[in-house]
């Protein structure tokens, strides 16, 4: 027999009408949720953060290769920010040559690996802002076991303390609940923020 | 516009179970509460945490419930500082006007918005409420495929909540909607609203063997 337990309420407000001001005072551990977002996405997230200052960006990418990056930042600038990419994407295919803003390494086995890349990158690119796109790769967040939740919330606690001793802006950890289906339990304890974007796609058909 | 081009439309949410409790004490205006179909206790831990601090009436306008079933769920789990007073157009059909019991009036089940203002109306003269709780809407419109007629009509509803049946007493008004029931609330109709909030249902599936099932080979 199967029984429906809940385990959690959880409560949203919806921050169109205030976006820019929540976003400005950005600060510490972000989580951000989606559902399946894309880069150009992403890209409109940054540029209404901290508007109109001079940010270091540092986008940790597991799922987008930095030449998909670059087409894509043609297409739909990024104001007052620049950008630093981790491509673990192409790195796990080929040998490449680092560049100013982009270096090759492989993907991160698990959270702790995904650590290490962190700590070297921030020494590389020295940012304001950390984006780790994404932490879906490591477990699933839906149906997690016990180990697999120690292990993401020493993770959490660990580079939030780190946030705070650099004195980055904030740290944001993607996570894509379409892809991976949603977290049963959200990392409330070990966060500083919780944003949900959710892309409508469809608009209303008139008849007038 | 042509109606075969898809655009993006992204909508922002910001989790606040850490000060919910501050947030609804001092709830004010209209509000939208969307929910994955949460059930009526899960429902009374929410209407509990709104206006806490003081005693407040309640006006709930139920299209969705029975009184006889919510009297029940009550019994179990009281809400509290809140004198609750009903308007149940579920049973609306089955009970006449004559039958009506002190804290609950029965109405037939509205056809429109303009049938539902008339609602609220009667609601509000019978038992001047502090709070106005409809549950829900969404029996009425497809709110994800609004019609541009449609949407003004739903502005119009709202402009004429706010500006006039909520007063300096009567001066929150809750529309639930259950996003379970309709597939998406479109955010062009949340300009309407003063303040939205989704309550987000987590639910963990208890594998809870028989006997029989854990122990298929013993004698039982």
């Amino acid at each position: 027999m199967e029984e429906s337990e809940v385990i959690q309420v959880n409560y949203w407000k919806e921050i169109r009408k205030e976006i820019s001001k929540t976003l400005d005072s950005l600060h510490g551990l972000v989580l951000l949720i989606h559902n399946s977002i894309e880069f150009s996405d992403l890209i409109g997230f940054l540029n209404k953060l901290y508007i109109n200052q001079e940010k270091k960006v540092l986008y940790i990418s597991l799922i987008n290769s930095y030449s998909h990056i670059k087409q894509t930042i043609q297409e739909h600038p990024l104001y007052s920010k620049k950008l630093f990419v981790v491509d673990c994407v192409s790195g796990f295919l080929l040998e490449l040559q680092d560049e100013i803003d982009c270096i090759y390494r492989k993907p991160p086995q698990h959270l702790e690996e995904m650590k290490k890349l962190l700590i070297k990158s921030i020494e590389w690119a020295n940012p304001n802002i950390i984006v780790v796109d994404s932490i879906s790769q490591f477990i699933n967040f839906s149906t997690p076991t016990e180990i697999e939740l120690h292990n993401l919330y020493t993770f959490l606690k660990t580079i939030r303390e780190d946030a705070a001793r650099y004195s980055h802006d904030a740290i944001i950890l993607l996570y894509d609940d379409r892809m991976m289906g949603p977290m049963k339990k959200l990392p409330t304890m070990f966060t500083d923020m919780i944003i949900k974007l959710e892309i409508i796609k469809e608009k209303p058909e008139w008849k007038d | 516009m042509n109606t075969t081009e898809i655009e993006k439309e992204i909508d922002y949410w910001l989790l606040i179970n850490n000060n919910i409790d501050e947030k609804l004490k001092n709830l004010e205006g209209v509000i939208l509460v969307l929910h994955n179909s949460l059930e009526l206790s899960q429902c009374i831990d929410f209407f509990n945490k709104i206006k806490s601090n003081h005693f407040t009436r309640v006006l709930y306008i139920s299209l969705t419930r029975s009184y006889n079933y919510m009297r029940h769920v009550l019994e179990k789990k009281p809400i509290n500082q809140k004198q609750l007073f009903f308007i149940d157009v579920v049973s609306g059909f089955a009970f006449p006007p004559e039958e009506n019991i002190d804290n609950c009036l029965y109405h037939r089940p509205p056809r429109d918005l303009k049938t539902i203002k008339e609602i609220i109306s009667f609601g509000i003269e019978r038992t001047n409420p502090d709070i106005i709780i409809i549950d829900s809407l969404s029996q009425l419109i497809n709110y994800s495929k609004l019609t541009g007629e449609e949407l003004k009509e739903f502005y119009s509803f709202l402009h004429d909540i706010k500006h006039q049946m909520l007063n300096i007493i009567n001066n929150t008004f809750i529309l639930m909607f259950d996003t379970n029931m309709q597939s998406a609330f479109h955010p062009l109709v949340y300009p309407g609203f003063d303040l939205i909030l989704k309550l987000e249902r987590k639910n963990q599936i208890n594998h809870q063997l028989s006997c029989r099932e854990r122990y298929p080979f013993s004698i039982l």
